[in-house]
């Protein structure tokens, strides 16, 4: 049974990291309270079929259209829909939130309300300590991991990452540097974009797609960033873990009918009792 | 702020435009409200089809409406006249499904309704039947509550016929011919895994009491919610367990999903339950093959086999119109549209109290079996001389093979491959 | 409207009229299944106002708003089919049950804005629609409880019953937000600091207007429950929530009276637009986000202003700016 928890515990977990982290840099950088967060992980699955199962491209192919496609729907919904209403934060929640709804529906008109299979990438399975796992599932893991360590390097250690730093840090003196955060701003949607795809890519061929797929991922990643508190990645890495693991040893220890209560009630809670999460700063106003 | 941005740019003309073309749309759609002429309703037999269009049930359910309405037509209709089918999305929400009967009964004005596919929207319906004094024929819902409810109260819920089974008789067949077909294997080790939904409730505590009738031990229940998408700790706790047969309960769940992670998990049991969305021919494609294994219980015209005279034709038929086999709600809809016009004939009338004596009296043979209603619950009977159930399993290549009753059998059990006996 | 100055009737003439054609409608459209859906757009206008107290007026972006509307139609349910209380004394239970958890949530939030508020209020009725359907031995889990106590058995009286619910809900919280409340709620919306800096009880106006948005929500669950004789616990869910906001927005946030017009303008194009099947929550949406784009005042404000700028043309009285929208008057 541990070996189970921690097995199935480390793919939730790295499923969420990937959502929270772009999250994370789109309310902490990019100030955009996006609830349309979990839309771009139902785009990303929804992508993947129609490349690797509608249009018949090879895989890779597939993903990356996917992923880049959402990256640019992304930068398209921040200029037309979120650009006219900033400083206005309210009127941001709102509006993210009626467009998930819309993409759910848009998403449920071409491709039908029931869940569309997706192929597994890579079939076969692996046997640890008895256990036997499904290789896409470890696909998981390993590339959330090279997804985080490509995106921690690329701001550590480029120009723009540079600039992503700056702007996080104070935005005013960013742009007396030079520095435009208009430009940051829409590649930080196109990188969280492009994170919440992945995640909805790598899942869907065991979780299937479908329309109402967006929700859920939303609530956790909110749950993960508040908890994890802004600031730093790694605070969103340490909550997707605790995440991901308790809601893993709730479902195996108790029942599994009761995991999404898990992240709602961390969410309630952490808001009620700890508004600045585990590290970091409250959010916004 | 983006007012005053247009402002500026007078947005005056804008705002009224936008009013005005809001207001033309509104206009239209009052229009459209108009309703149906009450004299076009006179010359109909109008059969108002209450389902859920996102469900496999909901969409065979309306092929098999439609083609019973054309077979009944081409011979005349009924008592003169056409059959006309009403179709209205109850989008699987009580409350929305509420709102589509009234859509039906008051502007569509249909003369009796049928469908169905989830017991929850059946159930809240069921109290609007008395107040509009209209048949309901339930074709894709088995939660025993329905029955129960006209066994109860029958003066308030008579209007409620059903043609699909009651889950209390899909239970007996789980344990009877099922569950004993696989201890007769020599699996003794049981673990029921089911959805929470109305459907099933009462249906696991049967499971659980009956299963040591046969000679086998419940070693784990677990219930889980039917939105679940990742099945796999589900799984691994059975597989703890240490039960060699799973009994899932299944309808609302994602069960494509469910077989490709068993599939993927090679997972160390069997399953042998009840499959409401895998009762269709094209599961297996759906799922990639990860149905490899599954023992189902089904009726009616899944299989082109002989049940009775009608089942090949209604199979070839539907296969060639709708380019895939009929879902299990295909056969109980096109029989239950069958078994109205038959009511209504012998009754000569299309009036409510009529057609419910009428519906009483029924002995029809159709594409399922011989339907009779129970007398009390206005449930059809399901037994060997009624309407069978049959014991299916998937086997190698994508064969959906029946195993029991042996009159039909075309297979016997096979162990999924990388299961030893 | 300037506060404290005298109303005279002309003032209340677009309300009056507004009050009357809705009371004369009846006799223009004859079908019950037409009466049914104004009864829809009646709830739903009760509702959407009751939401706009929140987010038109205090600023508290309250997503959750379901949770109150989902409490109210449990308690009426289940007083009605346990204890046999009829509808007319469940309904304003509900909406007590309700008003309590409104303040359950308000007192438990009492510093929160924004982005917080709306996760915090969204996670409590997840939480509860989750319970619910967990515990089903009481609430019949995700099936819900049916066979409640109809509101009559008359569609006319239906109408007129859930007119007289909104009328008097919408003028009792036009009389609170026309009060000296409706100011300090807005000096609350702008700057919280600074209304505290003054030596306003923030505390107290804030929970006043979340035990009067969820008196609301519970009534309106109450009387949507009974009327369709039903709960599910999907009206705990996002999706009520958001319709309500959309009416709410579409309408003119921080107007009260733009939630009827909306609310009858989107229900009843919703269910015209049953006829073009499954494409009608999105023209919903892309309606709310065009609204919200390029009137953010909602539909309303403008529609009042040209029917005042006709008037006026008629010299029939002077006018006053309406106001509305997300931002209040001294943002534009």
């Amino acid at each position: 049974m541990l070996t189970e928890i921690l097995i199935y515990g480390s793919v939730a977990s790295a499923v969420y990291a990937m959502l929270a982290i772009g999250l994370s840099l789109m309310i902490g950088i990019a100030r955009v309270m996006n609830l349309a967060h979990g839309t771009f992980y139902m785009l990303g699955a929804y992508g993947v079929f129609t490349g690797a199962v509608l249009l018949k491209l090879p895989l890779s192919a597939a993903f990356a259209l996917s992923v880049s496609a959402v990256g640019c729907i992304a930068v398209a919904l921040n200029r037309v829909c979120l650009r006219p209403l900033k400083g206005n934060l309210d009127a941001m929640l709102v509006m993210t939130l009626i467009l998930a709804l819309m993409f759910e529906e848009v998403i449920q008109l071409i491709f039908g309300p029931r869940p569309r299979p997706v192929p597994y990438f890579v079939e076969g399975r692996l046997l640890i300590f008895g256990v036997s796992v499904p290789d896409q599932r470890l696909l998981v893991v390993a590339v959330a991991a090279a997804v985080i360590l490509g995106l921690w390097l690329f701001i550590a250690r480029t120009r723009v990452g540079g600039a992503i730093l700056a702007v996080a840090q104070d935005p005013e003196a960013a742009a007396l540097m030079g520095v435009d955060s208009g430009r940051i701003t829409l590649l930080i949607h196109f990188l969280a974009a492009f994170l919440a795809a992945a995640a909805g890519i790598l899942v869907s061929p065991f979780l299937s797609t479908s329309p109402g797929m967006w929700l859920w991922p939303l609530v956790k990643a909110f749950t993960i960033v508040i908890l994890g508190g802004l600031g730093s990645i790694w605070g969103s890495i340490l909550a997707a873990v605790i995440l991901g693991f308790s809601e893993t040893i709730v479902s195996f220890a108790i029942s599994s009918r009761l995991t999404e209560l898990v992240a709602l009630a961390i969410l309630f809670l952490v808001i009620i009792l700890r508004p600045s999460g585990l590290m970091g700063s409250r959010v916004g106003n | 702020m983006i007012g005053r941005k247009l402002k500026r740019h007078g947005s005056g003309k804008v705002l009224v435009f936008l009013g005005l073309g809001c207001l033309l749309v509104v206009a239209a759609g009052l229009l459209g409200l108009g309703g149906q002429p009450a004299w076009a309703a006179k010359k109909e037999l109008r059969i108002g089809l209450l389902t859920s269009f996102k469900m496999e049930c909901g969409q065979a359910s309306i092929n098999a409406a439609n083609m019973a309405a054309k077979e009944l037509n081409a011979q005349g209709g009924v008592l003169g006249r056409k059959v006309k089918i009403f179709v209205a999305d109850s989008e699987s929400n009580p409350e929305k499904g509420i709102t589509a009967l009234k859509r039906l009964v008051e502007k569509d004005k249909v003369h009796v309704l049928a469908g169905g596919a989830m017991s929850g929207v059946v159930l809240a319906a069921m109290d609007y039947l008395k107040r509009y004094n209209i048949v309901f024929m339930s074709t894709g819902v088995s939660s025993p509550m329905i029955g129960g409810k006209v066994a109860k109260d029958y003066g308030k819920y008579k209007y409620q016929f059903r043609t699909t089974i009651n889950a209390l008789n899909l239970a007996n067949a789980i344990i009877k011919d099922e569950l004993a077909l696989m201890v007769k294997q020599g699996y003794t080790k049981f673990a029921v895994l089911a959805e929470d939904a109305a459907w099933n409730r009462g249906l696991v505590g049967f499971l659980q009491k009956n299963i040591p009738t046969v000679g086998g031990t419940v070693v784990a229940t677990e219930k889980f919610d039917p939105q679940t998408a990742d099945f796999a700790p589900i799984f691994s706790k059975i597989a703890a367990s240490g039960a060699q047969v799973a009994v899932p309960l299944l309808a609302h769940t994602d069960a494509v999903s469910f077989f490709k992670q068993y599939n993927a998990m090679k997972a160390p049991f069997r399953l042998a339950g009840f499959n409401n969305p895998g009762l269709h021919a094209q599961f297996w494609e759906k799922t990639s093959g990860a149905a490899l294994g599954e023992v189902n219980v089904a009726w009616g015209a899944l299989i082109r086999s002989k049940i009775t005279d009608k089942t090949i034709p209604f199979f070839d038929d539907y296969r060639k119109e709708f380019k895939g086999a009929p879902h299990g709600c295909a056969s109980t809809t096109y029989d239950g549209v069958m078994v109205l016009a038959d009511a209504a004939k012998r009754a000569k009338s299309f009036k409510t109290d009529a057609l419910i004596v009428a519906l009483e009296g029924t002995d029809y043979v159709g594409t399922s079996g011989r339907v009779v209603f129970d007398k009390k619950t206005h449930d059809a009977k399901y037994a060997p001389e009624y309407i069978p159930f049959l014991i299916t399993q998937w086997q190698a290549g994508g064969k959906w093979a029946i195993l029991v009753p042996a009159r039909f059998a075309t297979s016997t059990y096979q162990n999924p491959p990388w299961l030893k006996k | 409207m300037p506060i404290g100055q005298a109303r005279t009737l002309r003032d209340h003439l677009p309300g009056l009229l507004g009050l009357g054609a809705l009371l004369l409608l009846p006799a223009v459209v004859s079908d019950p299944y037409v009466w049914g859906i104004l009864v829809m757009a009646n709830l739903y206008a009760f509702l959407a106002a009751g939401f706009d107290i929140l987010l038109g007026y205090a600023g508290l972006p309250v997503i959750g708003y379901g949770l109150f509307v989902g409490v109210g139609a449990y308690l009426a349910a289940l007083l009605n089919l346990s204890l046999g209380l009829p509808p007319w004394l469940t309904i304003p239970l509900g909406g007590l049950g309700g008003a309590l958890f409104g303040l359950l949530l308000g007192l438990s939030c009492l510093r929160l804005k924004g982005l917080y508020l709306a996760l915090a209020s969204f996670a409590a009725a997840a939480i509860c629609e989750k319970v619910v359907i967990v515990f089903y031995d009481l609430t019949n889990g995700h099936e819900g409880l049916s066979g409640l106590d109809p509101i009559s058995s008359y569609p006319l009286l239906d109408y007129y019953l859930s007119l007289l619910v909104m009328a008097a809900g919408t003028t009792a919280l036009l009389m609170v937000v026309r009060s000296k409340v409706g100011l300090v709620l807005n000096s609350i919306k702008d700057n919280q600091e600074a209304a505290e800096a003054v030596g306003i009880d923030t505390t107290r106006y804030k929970l006043l207007a979340f035990v009067l948005a969820s008196f609301l929500g519970g009534v309106g669950g109450g009387f949507l429950g009974h009327y369709t004789m039903h709960v599910g616990p999907n009206m705990f869910g996002l999706h009520i929530a958001l319709t309500i906001i959309m009416i709410a927005i579409v309408g003119g946030l921080g107007t009260i009276t733009g939630s009827i017009g909306a609310s009858y303008l989107l229900i009843i194009l919703n269910e015209a637009l049953r006829e073009v099947g499954e494409a009608r929550l999105l023209i919903y949406t892309v309606i709310t986000v065009v609204i919200m784009l390029a009137l953010p005042k909602g539909v309303m404000p403008p529609l009042m202003n040209l029917l005042h700028r006709g008037l006026r043309l008629l010299r029939l009285r002077r006018r006053d700016n309406w106001e509305g929208g997300l931002r209040d008057a001294s943002d534009t």
